[in-house]
């Protein structure tokens, strides 16, 4: 692959679930080169079902950090209490790492960071048109490609809306009518730490030729 | 004459169906509140949660939703053992077509009871189902005490 080509996919690995901040603002003119390449993302129909809040009020990014924190706490302490947890690290070996990684996924810590960035997006869709969560996710990679792009860090965090009930506290919070669904946040900020690039399923199991499962690539060829 | 109770019975189990096709996993987060404004409506609410618990137990009783019920509390969770449940033939749909039992209508109420008193949303596990049994446990709150008891 030439090496313009090979910058692409470069791009791609660059971008990571950032959860660690720095101080740093993030500057109105870049904000608004994030929202724009949002903006420009495909829509069916061209509805543009995407609205966009955001929040830089100290006490409503700690809102949105609690309800993210109890949303991720309690998926993950029902997880831990149904034994699915536990099942899912078997291959984790390590009492303290297991006992470690347990601990932080059900005390909802890995949601929580999110007042620790900058600002925050809040990112929703209208519910009166066909695509609303194909159209919002669309938007969602150019935001995130934009902030790497700009050396700033986010991360795609649905904890705080995924259940019905946190949803509601968020709408309610920030006055967002029924007609319009609250999607995901983001955090955007200057990331302290940027995480490797994490563990990715081989093209040869993701990719089928014709028909789902007969595999399009042999592995020296997705290698 | 329509087969009134089932065709409404299969219409719930469909639409709960579809949803989970469209959302996959995700679709039981949707449906935490299914339910909740009916018998909030039906059901008289007071201040403690001991009460609250008693007034829904003895509606549902009272009612033929259900033949008996029995509530358990313990630290980190709560469960409901249902016996004879109305939603059963709904349930047998779900076993029938292998698919995991996404919402519970009772267990969301609850949760709901349980919400009013500390302002925290529980986590239903996964419903246990055994000869005509509805065993509906909750986790109560994110917490990482939990794993102090692994």
């Amino acid at each position: 692959m030439d090496e313009s080509k090979e910058k692409i996919l470069e791009r791609m690995k660059e971008r990571k679930s950032i959860r660690d901040y720095k101080e740093g603002k993030v500057s109105e003119e870049d904000l608004k080169l994030i929202l724009e390449c949002a903006r420009f993302a495909p829509s069916g129909e061209n509805a543009q079902p995407w609205r966009f809040i955001v929040v830089k009020d100290t006490e409503n990014k700690e809102f949105l950090a609690q309800i993210s924190k109890n949303g991720s706490g309690r998926r993950f302490t029902g997880e831990f209490l149904s034994k699915h947890m536990q099942a899912r690290f078997a291959g984790l070996k390590d009492p303290e790492k297991r006992k470690k990684a347990f601990k932080k996924l059900t005390s909802g810590s890995v949601s929580a960071f999110v007042s620790q960035a900058d600002l925050i997006l809040i990112v929703c869709g209208k519910k009166n048109v066909w695509d609303t969560p194909y159209d919002t996710s669309a938007a969602i990679e150019n935001i995130l490609l934009a902030v790497t792009d700009l050396n700033l860090g986010s991360c795609w965090v649905i904890a705080p809306c995924i259940d019905v009930r946190d949803e509601m506290k968020i709408k309610e919070h920030f006055n967002i009518p029924d007609d319009v669904k609250v999607v995901s946040i983001f955090p955007i900020g200057y990331p302290s730490r940027i995480p490797n690039v994490r563990p990715r399923i081989a093209l040869e199991d993701l990719v089928y030729n014709e028909n789902y499962g007969n595999n399009y690539y042999k592995k020296e060829e997705a290698e | 004459m329509v087969p009134e109770k089932d065709f409404r019975e299969n219409l719930f189990f469909e639409a709960v169906r579809e949803f989970w096709n469209e959302r996959g996993r995700g679709a039981r987060y949707r449906l935490t509140t299914v339910g909740v404004s009916f018998f909030k409506d039906k059901v008289k609410l007071g201040k403690s949660r001991e009460e609250n618990i008693e007034s829904f137990k003895k509606y549902l009783i009272d009612n033929n939703y259900c033949k008996t019920i029995e509530f358990n509390d313990d630290e980190f969770s709560f469960s409901v053992k249902i016996n004879d449940c109305c939603l059963m033939n709904i349930r047998k749909q779900y076993e029938d077509k292998n698919m995991e039992i996404l919402s519970c209508p009772i267990a969301n109420m609850f949760m709901y009871i349980y919400e009013l008193e500390t302002g925290m949303s529980p986590e239903l596990l996964p419903v246990e189902v055994n000869e005509g049994q509805c065993k509906l446990t909750m986790g109560k709150m994110g917490t990482d005490k939990v794993t102090e008891v692994e």
